[in-house]
Parts: structure tokens; C-alpha cells; sequence
């Protein structure tokens, strides 16, 4: 049925296009020879739909030879004018413009403001997505990693996102470098913390810790001295470090004998061996260290100590050698990490394969979709804005017809009133796009604080040359689309019917309102999708920020402190610590502090497999969110205990293993009770006892509780760095006593990082809350345009009407039903807008799916909702016009006559 | 267009000598068969329906209804104006005085 029907609708379609390009006497001609066609093919046997194909492609090919007929017959050499010509077409241009400053500051200002919105977002996407990373031939560069395929099998989200871009270990990595996969250079690299020792004191810095192999990848050659060797890749190689521009010149005053002198790093010496230059950085990794500081890189250190010694995951960066493509060196590396799984010569890789993808899509990840999705946003606005001009131009045109008509009975052809009025309506359009691509360019900077920290290559975004060409690209194509319509107007008026009609054209030409109509329905259309799109992204906001966390963050202080390991070496040393510091922060009356591994929602998790024990000893793993914590540590989070007992200073270190799990865990896996029950940690021993349970914590807003087990730090081997901290009186005041604190109990340990947990939170939804926010300004903006072109059609269309509706009124016709006349018009652009604008939200409604938290891209109270705005707002603006056509006075109509 | 003389182009010369030729048969069809066959210039519809559009603006054809035949239906043909076959006319004389003294050239086996 539906593939019956649709053809016809297509032929329809195409069959009209023709008959519009097409002169009436030659549309006739057209139509018998179709239909002779026709009927040939079907005697001949072809089918329906056979036929019904041929048709459209015959109708689409006539519309596009006729409208480039059309186009061909404009008499360029007229129109072309001279030079004399133009320059009094720019002098009449502007006379027109100081005529009517109403129109031209209106036209002006829509310009502005959209070329201004589309260059800036331009300006973030080109300089994010589109613009090449700062090393030379940078797109050879490409990232490799491991999947883990059992984490892609989870249920869990976030496990399964984990699962992809996992750094290989040092053995699997030296295999792949060996072999011949395409590679020119390979290199490791992980952005870490690491602690400086200053004349000031302990400091932590932003460092890097890279192989041999990094520097040739990235292809960047140091500024002075050399870069890492083949033989610092070594375990116990030499203690080198290559410095950056930045650190050499603060450290060292930009003195080239810095080379061979030390920087002790981590309580160990290091020999600067080279510095790099300026702006050197290494590609942003996309899960940054927790409690990375943002300031530039100071120096960077050969990774192998750390990485073969099996501490750290890494990141890698390859560069295809000459002539190799991306898919090939995939399918050689993926063969390659093949035969490694199947040798069975490394550990731990039995369910991994390996993949590759260009450097920039690594490293801009997620944040792309967000990016095109708002350029999206801007450019339907920019549509909006030209469907309105476009609108205004038309509007003014039809009432100057007398002008026109005045002008061509003097002599100007058609082909100049068309160029006039292209010119007129150029001028306008290149002044607001030159004012827009202005308020681009000044508004840079307020821009960038906008965006979200968690937004990579931020710091590349800039009004360059290319954003701008673009913005003047996009605004003469904006004057070319705005112009050309109202010029057709200009060009057909017949200075016969307008000159020898009575006063004023009576009524509006059925096509012209029908196109001023068509127009404003656009507009309508366009802002229903923004509106659809910015109610649905507001509610996943709102919901994102109202999302019960579990916990009370309120006043919350994060501090992340790592002992100095020379003074505090090996476990005791690390617990002694933990225990002095939290013993001497509490001294201070009103604050309370607590180590833990991760203080949930402030921007890290970690999952671990846990494994369920049933009373016969047979174990099922299940992953879990791992949270350690010293005593207080729930307290101070404000998390209740619903059963059982918090652990407390009883359950030391040699008692028996203690964990409390929350409400959703004990629901899913102990539906009778969880107390008593026993599960093992998988990189532990021992068994451990549930003893309680607790509400359930969110470890990130957007995913839901899951599974969670709260363990005792001095029961669990995890190192507890972050410190949670609360303090009744200043927060400022909280921080200085807990510095204070850890100055007294370890004078060689810095505090690394400080972050409010309200403000991680915050963050953690900046990006949710940047894209309701711009969406939420653009749709608001598309709705304030298509009102003002509705108000516009139907104040014209009073106006070109007064003559009509006042002899209607003269013969009887109420005030009453004068308004609902107009209003009824236009709701009936309302209905029309909605329909419109549902047909072209359906298909982008799933692609804004991943954007969405808890609500249906379809979400009908979203689509109610936004549907009768719209048609309030469209009655609104119908409201003036229609007081207006309801106060004419028909005496004064008729005396007119 | 007062004062400007309408110039025919290629196409507009073998479509007006195709209507000629057919009489009172030029229709569509016809005209891009008689220019595909006799003038051996392939033409799509698209280009004869563009290029007629053309004359008929330009007034140098004009599209003429004949009364339906008994139980037949009404049909149209195409014919050259006057203004058309004037055109045509200084259009070939011209082609023939630049061709003159240039036979030997042009026409070899003559």
C-alpha cells in the first residue's frame, strides 16, 4: 500500500516543480507529450512504478533545465549596469536604507546576531574538530588501545565504557613496536602528578611520563639538548628529564646551562638532558589522572620505571609510516594482536583486540557530538533569521510596488529593479554580517568561559582567518538568500496594473501572500524543533541537577594528599601517616577529616570484580564500585545507615575483614539480607563480612546507584589520597588548618590538589547544562523571529487589505469576527509551523538521544507542551494585527473611494 | 528587447529548421527526432524544452492549438512567427556571406 502511494506523491511533487518553472504555453505542450509517454510505456507493458520513476526523473530534469533557462534569460549584460550604475544603485541602496530605518535596523540587527552565533560556535568546532593538532603531519598520528571485551558484556554503562581505551602493558607493547604494522614510531605516555622539591618546598606539578619512542611519534624535536634515547627506556636507566619551555625559564631563568644540572622529582634526582619548545604539550589524554593539575606540563620523565614495573596504564601514540592507510595498519595491527593473544605469551590479554583511530577523534571523543549538535542549533537559528529577512524584504517590496512601478514606467528594465533591490538588500545583509562576525570576534573571550574545563583543545579556539572566511562565506551566501526573492518581487511588478489601479493595491496577489505565509510557517517550524530540542535538554538538566546523590556535599572540601614515599616508605609508614594526619586535623575544634579512596562524585570511579560467596563457599562475580574510607569517612558525607553498623575504630587491621554495601546491592544480590553474608574482593584473600548496609551514593550523577562496597581503610590495601574535609566555620579557614596540619605531621608532603565537592558536581554536568543553556538562548531566539514573522505577514496583510475589510464591515461585518478572522490565520500558520516543525524534530529527536537524561526524545509532554506555546505565541502575535483590522472605520474607507 | 536583434544559437537554429521542415507536425517529440535524425545532434528533452521556452520568449515561436480532429483530442504544434523566420533569415545570410570565398574549405567535394 504505502509503496503504491508514495510514488505518486514523489510524481506529484515533481510534476508541480515543473509546471511552476515551466510558461503556461509550453506546460501545456509538456503535458501531451508526457502523457502520450505515458501511455506508450504502458502499452509496452511497463509497470506502474516503473513508469510513475520515469516520470519524476523526467519532471526534476525539466524543472532543472527550465529554471536554468530562467535563470540564463536574466540579461546579465543589462544587469551588469557599469560602473555609473552601480554606484548609484549603492547611492539609491542607501537612500532606501535612511528611508526606511525601521527595515534596516531590523535586517541589521537578526544578521548581526546570527552571523555572530554561527561564527562563534564555528569558531569552537573548527578549532576543537577541525583544525589540526599542533604536531607536524599530524593527521598520520593515530591512538591505539585494547579492548576488553568481557567489560563490554557488563550491564553496566559505565564498566562498558571503560571496557574501550585501555592502555596495553609494556610487553604487549614492545611486541607491537617490533612488528611490522605499519607504524614509522610508537609511543607511551601517561600525564601524572609528581612532586617537585623547591627552594619553597614540596610542590605538585603537572609532568609527564613518556618513552623514547614519544617524542619521534609526536615529531617534535627538543628546543635544546636532546630528548629520551633508546637506553632510558630501560628499567633503572639513568634519571633524566627533558624540561618544558615554561618550567626552564621560571626555574632555571631560560639559561642554556641548565643542561646536566638536577631537579629533584619525587625525592630523586634528576639530570635535565633537553628542553622543549614553547607550547609543547603532550595530546590531552580523554581520562586524565584524578587530580591532574590544569596548568601546563613543567617537565617529563622516561615512563619505564612505573610502567614496567606494572603501575601505571598509559596512553599510545602511533604515526603511520609513508603510504600506509588507517584501515590498513588496523587490520595488520588487529592480525598481529591476534597471533599475540593466541601465542598466549603475555598475561591478561586472552579477551582483548586491539584498535587504532585518528589522534584528534581520541583525543576529542564525546564532546564532538555535543559540538555539531549545537552547530546544528546555530545554523537552524542563522535559517530562521534568513527565512525572516527574507520575509521583511518581501513584505517592504510589495508595498514600494509603486516605486517600482514609477521607476520602470521611467525606463529601469527589470533586470535593474532586480539588481537594485539585490544590491539594497546586500548592502544590508554585509553590514549585520559585519557587524556579527565584530561581536564574534569582541565576544571571543566572554565565549570561552563558558566552556566547560572537560572541553579538549580549548586553548586552540580562536576567530582565525579560516573562521572568518567562513563567517563571510556564510554571509554573503545569508545576502545572497535574503536578496533574491524580494528582487523577483521588485523585478515582476507591471507599472500597467499598479499604476492605473486605484489608490493602493487592493489586495495582495494570491502567490505573494501565499509565499509570505510559506515563510513565516518556516520560521514557525524551525522554532518548534529548537523548542522541542531545548525543552528536552532543559528537563535532562534539571533532572541531572536534582538527581538524589545519597549524600550532602554542602561545604565539602576535597583535598588529595600523597605521603612523601622516602619519608613514609612501605605500608606502615603509609598508614602511620594516614592515622597522625587524621588525628592531627581533628585537634582543630570544628573540623573532621577522612581519607578515602575516591570521595564519590567528585569525578573518578573505579570498578573492581567482587565476588558473591554462598554459604557452601561457591563464588559469582559481580563488578563493583570500591569505596574505602577511614572511620567518619560516611559521616562526614552525610550518608545514613539503614542496617547494621558502620565500621568504627574496632575494626582493625588484624580483625576479622569488614564491608558495607548499599540498598540496591543487598536488594539485587540478598533479597533476604545481607548482613552476615560474605563476598571476597578479586584482588584480595581474605573474606570479608557485610555488616551493614547504607543509602544508596552515586558515584557520577548520570548513572543510576549500582552496586557499591564500602570497606575500612585499614582493612584494604587501596591507597586513600583523597581527603574529604569539613569544617563548620570558613571553608578558606578549614583549608589553612588542614595545610597546617599536614606541615606539622609531614613537613616534605604538598597538598596536590584542592577541589569543592559542590563545584565537582557542578562540573561533572557542564557540559549537559552548556548545551540546555545555548540551545535553550537559540530556541528562544528562533521563537522571538518566527513571532515577529507572524506579526509581520499578518500586519502587512491588514494593511494591504484595509480597502476589503472596510467594505466588509460597511456590509455588516462584526468587529468580533474581523479579529477571529485574522487570529484564525494565524493559528492556522500555527498548526501548519507544527506540523511542519514535527516532521523535521522526529528524525534529529534520536540523535539527540545521548544527550538526554531520564526523559524519551519523545517525550509527549514535551511535545504538547512546546506545540501549544507555539500556537499561543502565534495567537498573540495574530492579536495586534487583528485589533488593528478591527478599528478600521468603514466611512473612512469609502470616502477614500 | 527594442533595438537588440535577436541572435539564434546553435540549438535555436536546428529547432527552428526542425519546425519548418515538419510543417504542421512540430511537436516535442517530433522536433527532437527530426533534429536527432536529420541534423544528427542529440538533444534531451530538458535542452528542447529549455531552448523553446527560450524562443517563444524571445517571440520567435509561438505554440499553436489545432482543433481536435473527430474523436481525436486537441493538440498542439509548434510554428515559427514571422519575427522568427526574419531572424533566421539575416541569421543564414550572414553565415553565407562569411562563407563566401570559403567553399574550397568548408565543402571540399564540391
Amino acid at each position: 500500500m504505502k509503496g503504491e502511494a508514495r510514488p505518486r506523491l514523489v510524481v506529484r511533487i515533481a510534476r508541480g516543480l515543473a509546471r511552476r518553472a515551466a510558461r503556461p504555453s509550453i506546460w501545456s505542450v509538456i503535458e501531451v507529450e508526457m502523457g502520450e509517454e505515458v501511455e506508450r510505456r504502458q502499452s509496452e507493458g511497463a509497470s506502474r512504478r516503473s513508469t510513475d520513476r520515469w516520470l519524476t526523473r523526467q519532471y526534476l530534469g525539466l524543472w532543472g533545465s527550465l529554471v536554468w533557462e530562467r535563470v540564463g534569460s536574466f540579461d546579465f549584460a543589462d544587469a551588469r549596469g557599469g560602473r555609473v550604475a552601480w554606484a548609484r544603485d549603492l547611492r539609491l541602496a542607501w537612500r532606501g536604507l535612511v528611508a526606511r530605518p525601521g527595515l534596516a535596523l531590523s535586517v541589521i540587527t537578526t544578521v548581526a546576531l546570527a552571523i555572530g552565533a554561527t561564527t562563534s560556535v564555528y569558531s569552537v568546532v573548527h578549532g576543537v574538530l577541525l583544525r589540526p593538532l599542533q604536531y607536524p603531519e599530524a593527521d598520520r598520528l593515530v591512538s591505539v588501545w585494547l579492548t576488553r571485551h568481557e567489560f563490554l558484556e557488563s550491564p553496566n554503562e559505565a564498566i562498558r565504557a571503560f571496557g574501550e581505551g585501555i592502555g596495553p602493558d609494556a610487553p604487549v607493547f614492545d611486541d607491537w613496536a617490533d612488528a611490522d604494522v605499519g607504524f614509522a614510531a610508537l609511543g607511551a605516555y601517561r600525564e601524572v602528578p609528581l612532586v617537585v622539591q623547591e627552594r619553597t618546598g614540596p610542590e605538585a606539578v603537572r609532568a609527564g611520563m613518556a618513552t623514547a619512542g614519544l617524542f619521534t611519534t609526536l615529531g617534535v624535536e627538543p628546543a635544546l639538548g636532546r630528548a629520551f634515547a633508546a637506553e632510558d627506556d630501560r628499567v633503572g636507566a639513568g634519571r633524566v628529564v627533558v624540561l618544558a619551555d615554561g618550567y626552564w625559564r621560571t626555574r632555571f631563568g631560560g639559561d642554556p646551562e641548565a643542561l646536566g644540572s638536577a631537579v629533584t622529582i619525587g625525592g630523586v634526582p634528576h639530570t635535565v638532558v633537553g628542553v622543549m619548545p614553547p607550547s609543547f604539550t603532550l595530546p590531552r589524554e580523554p581520562f586524565p589522572y584524578p587530580g591532574l593539575p590544569p596548568s601546563a606540563p613543567a617537565f617529563w620523565t622516561p615512563l619505564s620505571d612505573d610502567w614496567r614495573g606494572g603501575g601505571t596504564s598509559v596512553s599510545v601514540v602511533g604515526r603511520l609510516g609513508p603510504g600506509v592507510s588507517l584501515d590498513e595498519a588496523e587490520a595488520r595491527l588487529a592480525s598481529l594482536h591476534e597471533g599475540l593473544v593466541a601465542g598466549g605469551a603475555h598475561q591478561d590479554i586472552e579477551r582483548t583486540s586491539a584498535s587504532l583511530q585518528p589522534l584528534v577523534a581520541w583525543i576529542v571523543g564525546d564532546v564532538k557530538q555535543t559540538l555539531w549538535f549545537l552547530l546544528a542549533g546555530v545554523g537552524l537559528v542563522l535559517l530562521v533569521a534568513t527565512v525572516n529577512i527574507t520575509n521583511m524584504l518581501v513584505a517592504s517590496g510589495l508595498s514600494r510596488q509603486r516605486e517600482f512601478a514609477v521607476r520602470s514606467a521611467l525606463g529601469a528594465g527589470g533586470p535593474a529593479l532586480v539588481r537594485s533591490q539585490l544590491v539594497e538588500s546586500g548592502v544590508m545583509a554585509g553590514v549585520g554580517g559585519l557587524a556579527g562576525l565584530g561581536l564574534a570576534t569582541l565576544g571571543q573571550e566572554g565565549m570561552l568561559r563558558w566552556i566547560p574545563a572537560s572541553v579538549p583543545r580549548a586553548e586552540s579556539i580562536e576567530t582565525s582567518a579560516t573562521v572568518l572566511v567562513v563567517g563571510l562565506a556564510i554571509t554573503g551566501l545569508a545576502a545572497l538568500a535574503v536578496g533574491v526573492l524580494p528582487a523577483l518581487v521588485a523585478g515582476r511588478v507591471d507599472p500597467q496594473s499598479t499604476l492605473g489601479g486605484s489608490t493602493r493595491g487592493s489586495t495582495m496577489t494570491r502567490s505573494a501572500r501565499s509565499s509570505l505565509t510559506a515563510l513565516a510557517v518556516v520560521e514557525l517550524a524551525i522554532a518548534f524543533v529548537l523548542l522541542v530540542g531545548a525543552g528536552l535538554l532543559g528537563n535532562s538538566y534539571a533532572r541531572l541537577s536534582n538527581v538524589p546523590t545519597g549524600l550532602d556535599a554542602s561545604g565539602l572540601l576535597v583535598v588529595t594528599v600523597i605521603p612523601d614515599p622516602d619519608v613514609h616508605a612501605g605500608r606502615e609508614g603509609y598508614r602511620g601517616f594516614m592515622a597522625a594526619l587524621q588525628t592531627e586535623v581533628q585537634r582543630n575544634p570544628g573540623l573532621r577529616a577522612a581519607a578515602m579512596n575516591t570521595v564519590p562524585l567528585s569525578g573518578t570511579g573505579s570498578f573492581t570484580p567482587v565476588e558473591i560467596l554462598a554459604p557452601n563457599g561457591e563464588g559469582r562475580e559481580v563488578f563493583a564500585d570500591i569505596v574505602v574510607g577511614q572511620v567518619g569517612a560516611l559521616d562526614i558525607l552525610g550518608v545514613p545507615v539503614l542496617e547494621g553498623r558502620v565500621y568504627d575504630a574496632t575494626d582493625v587491621t588484624d580483625a576479622l575483614p569488614v564491608a558495607l554495601i548499599t540498598a540496591s546491592m543487598q536488594r539485587k544480590h540478598w533479597p533476604d539480607g545481607a548482613l552476615g553474608q560474605r563476598i571476597s574482593l578479586g584482588n584480595e584473600d581474605e573474606e570479608r563480612e557485610i555488616v551493614g548496609v547504607v543509602a544508596d551514593v552515586r558515584s557520577e550523577l548520570d548513572r543510576p546507584p549500582e552496586e557499591m562496597v564500602i570497606l575500612p581503610s585499614v582493612q584494604a590495601r587501596r591507597g586513600t589520597n583523597d581527603w574529604v574535609l569539613f569544617s563548620a566555620g570558613d571553608r578558606d579557614a578549614g583549608l589553612a588548618a588542614f595545610r597546617e596540619a599536614l606541615r606539622t605531621v609531614s613537613p616534605t608532603t604538598p597538598v596536590r590538589d584542592v577541589r569543592v565537592l559542590e563545584t565537582a558536581i557542578e562540573d561533572s554536568i557542564a557540559l549537559p547544562r552548556l548545551r540546555a543553556l545555548l540551545i535553550g538562548a537559540l530556541a528562544v531566539l528562533a521563537a522571538i523571529l518566527a513571532l515577529s514573522g507572524v506579526y509581520g505577514v499578518l500586519a502587512f496583510s491588514v494593511a494591504r487589505r484595509t480597502k476589503e475589510i472596510g467594505i466588509r464591515m460597511a456590509l455588516g461585518a462584526r468587529s468580533g469576527r474581523v479579529v477571529s478572522n485574522v487570529v484564525r490565520s494565524g493559528l492556522r500558520m500555527a498548526i501548519a509551523g507544527t506540523l511542519g516543525g514535527l516532521f523535521i524534530a522526529a528524525p534529529l529527536a534520536s540523535w539527540s538521544r545521548s544527550f538526554l537524561f531520564e526523559i524519551a526524545p519523545y517525550d509527549p509532554v514535551t511535545y504538547v507542551g512546546v506545540s501549544l506555546t507555539v500556537l499561543a505565541v502565534a495567537a498573540l502575535a495574530s492579536y495586534l494585527p487583528a485589533r488593528r483590522a478591527a478599528a478600521i472605520d468603514p466611512i473612512r474607507v469609502l470616502n477614500r473611494e | 528587447m527594442p533595438g537588440r536583434r535577436a541572435d539564434l544559437g546553435e540549438l535555436e537554429t536546428l529547432v527552428m529548421l526542425a519546425v519548418l521542415r515538419l510543417k504542421d507536425d512540430a511537436s516535442a517529440r517530433t522536433i527532437r527526432e527530426e533534429v536527432e535524425t536529420t541534423g544528427g545532434r542529440p538533444i534531451s528533452r530538458g535542452a528542447l524544452y529549455a531552448t523553446v521556452t527560450r524562443m517563444e520568449r524571445k517571440g520567435l515561436l509561438a505554440v499553436a492549438v489545432r482543433e481536435p480532429s473527430a474523436g481525436g483530442r486537441a493538440s498542439q504544434h509548434f510554428d515559427v512567427t514571422p519575427e522568427g523566420l526574419e531572424a533566421l533569415r539575416s541569421a543564414q545570410q550572414r553565415l553565407d556571406r562569411m562563407r563566401r570565398g570559403l567553399e574550397a574549405i568548408l565543402d571540399p567535394s564540391s
